[in-house]
């Protein structure tokens, strides 16, 4: 294989990583709420300017990292205690308070970071050029990889070895039955999005230090974040590796190869898994 | 063990309640009451039996009317505390979790009460060997019977003093059938109180001390379950069998 196709596949990884942290954390969400947090692009947006000026006040990465992570997951509680909780299991409603808050931190974000594209210095010590098989490639993309595939597997094992996570499951099978249980589903609903909203924040970072942020950044990440949630099935944790994996390849190649197609390339995939498997890959009918 | 529910003290009272499913009016001022005993609910289907359970779990919480339980109104309680309180449910269809294994639908439901005689997952598996046989396999892959095991077992390790049952034998062989029944009458004896909603006039007749009927979303007619089971007459009035 040339170099040329393995970096491409690199690229796809890297993105794939970006796309996981983005889509798995609102897959949950939209699993156990039903609801889609339509919003998601703006935290990420607001993490990641967030922590490009705690990097630009502190020089230090890993705070305006722990900065977005942690902004965001508090935004994302107060939001989901005092306003989304009112309106709960009212879809319309709940759909447009989230489509509003992305439009106040959108409209906030142009306020105070201005128009331009801005983006964090990655620090040398984090991003070495690293050859492997006469490859080199920046690892600040390996450590986002490894840093996607460390939040996969915390996941998995929170979701899959925890009591919390066999609730959340049972949340996401059929929350009507796990409440008349005993299952406190509203505890459920608050850990979920506070995770969801955790992981997008560490996303915002990550991506503002892999590519760069902007307004309209928010609509760009949420629509990535959507096909790898449709794509990979609602709810499921796989469904949103498989799904960021799939689209982090298109992503990579089909801005390589066929860029003036890219869009197409994107969403055909989209129509193909909504046309014959609505449920999405690894999604079950609900 | 036929006690009535007056002699050891009601544990719930359903007080004229008035339930809506969507805009339609399920239940109209429906009433009964539950004490240390096993309690039938029958009638011909869409007669609002489903709905009366839910309403009193807090699914569909009625608009009007009183639920007393243990001198407690627990209506507009929310369905996890209701539950908590010490009413295990068991829903219409087992509604089992697909994405929870045997084990863990038991481990998931379980209360802790510190009592001796507590129901523990490990109790529940005496109770059901050939769940744990499968205790890794996902609820969904069991057989029907086996599947309504679980869903009882999964309401009796909430520790409850009641247990509402829907349509527990439907769906079900005739083998099945029995081992549910069975399974009742040791529950009773630990005295756990039973709602029991049932089409099969053979289940109501082997476990129910008393019987209610309900036409149209309110209880007409109340009786000792002899009295009117054995009664052809009422029974093809009210049931048409």
């Amino acid at each position: 294989m040339d170099a040329r196709i393995i970096i491409l596949i690199l690229n796809g990884l890297t993105q794939a990583a970006l796309f996981f942290l983005l889509g798995s954390g609102l897959t949950l969400a939209f699993g156990l709420m039903r609801i889609i947090n339509l919003s998601h692009g703006a935290f990420y947006l607001l993490g990641g300017y967030i922590g490009y000026t705690v990097m630009k006040l502190t020089g230090n990465w890993g705070l305006a990292l722990l900065a977005g992570a942690l902004s965001i997951t508090i935004l994302g509680f107060l939001f989901e205690r005092t306003l989304l909780a009112r309106v709960r299991g009212q879809d319309l409603p709940e759909t447009l308070l989230t489509v509003a808050l992305s439009m106040v931190i959108a409209d906030f974000c142009l306020a105070i970071w201005g128009g331009h594209s801005l983006a964090l210095n990655v620090p040398k010590a984090l991003n070495p050029s690293i050859t492997i098989f006469g490859i080199t490639y920046p690892g600040f993309r390996y450590l986002l990889m490894l840093a996607s595939v460390v939040v996969a597997v915390g996941l998995w094992l929170l979701l899959y070895k925890t009591k919390l996570g066999a609730a959340v499951r049972a949340g996401v099978d059929d929350r009507e039955t796990a409440s008349a249980l005993g299952v406190n589903i509203d505890v459920m609903y608050t850990i979920v999005f506070l995770i969801s909203a955790f992981l997008v924040g560490i996303a915002g970072v990550l991506g503002g230090t892999y590519l760069q942020l902007s307004p309209g950044s928010d609509t760009t990440i949420l629509t990535y974040a959507l096909v790898v949630i449709i794509l990979g099935g609602q709810g499921s944790l796989l469904g949103a590796v498989v799904g960021a994996l799939i689209l982090g390849q298109i992503a990579s190649f089909g801005s390589a190869y066929a860029a003036e197609y890219w869009m197409f390339l994107v969403f055909a995939p989209l129509a193909i898994v909504l046309a014959v498997r609505p449920q999405g890959l690894f999604g079950r009918t609900v | 063990m036929h006690n009535s529910g007056e002699k050891n003290g009601v544990l719930l009272e359903v007080e004229e309640i008035h339930s809506y499913y969507g805009d339609s009016h399920v239940l109209q001022g429906c009433s009964l009451r539950v004490g240390q005993e096993c309690v039938a609910v029958l009638g011909r289907n869409g007669m609002g039996k489903t709905t009366l359970l839910r309403s009193i779990i807090g699914l569909n919480p009625p608009r009007m009317g009183r639920i007393i339980w243990k001198g407690q109104d627990i209506v507009g309680k929310k369905p996890f505390e209701i539950a908590q309180l010490g009413i295990g449910y068991v829903p219409q269809g087992r509604r089992l979790f697909p994405s929870l294994s045997v084990e863990e639908h038991l481990n998931l439901t379980y209360r802790r009460t510190g009592r001796p005689d507590e129901w523990t997952p490990a109790r529940v598996f005496e109770l059901f060997p050939e769940l744990a046989e499968r205790r890794r396999l996902s609820g969904a892959r069991l057989s029907g019977g086996e599947q309504q095991m679980l869903a009882i077992g999964r309401a009796l390790v909430t520790n409850p003093e009641l247990i509402l049952l829907d349509e527990p034998s439907e769906g079900l062989s005739p083998v099945a059938v029995e081992r549910v029944i069975a399974t009742c009458r040791e529950l009773r004896k630990n005295r756990i109180a039973i709602l029991l909603v049932e089409q099969n006039i053979h289940v109501a007749h082997d476990l129910a001390d008393r019987v209610y009927i309900m036409v149209n979303g309110n209880t007409v007619y109340e009786s000792s379950a002899a009295e009117f089971l054995d009664n052809p007459e009422l029974r093809y009035k009210y049931l048409g069998v």
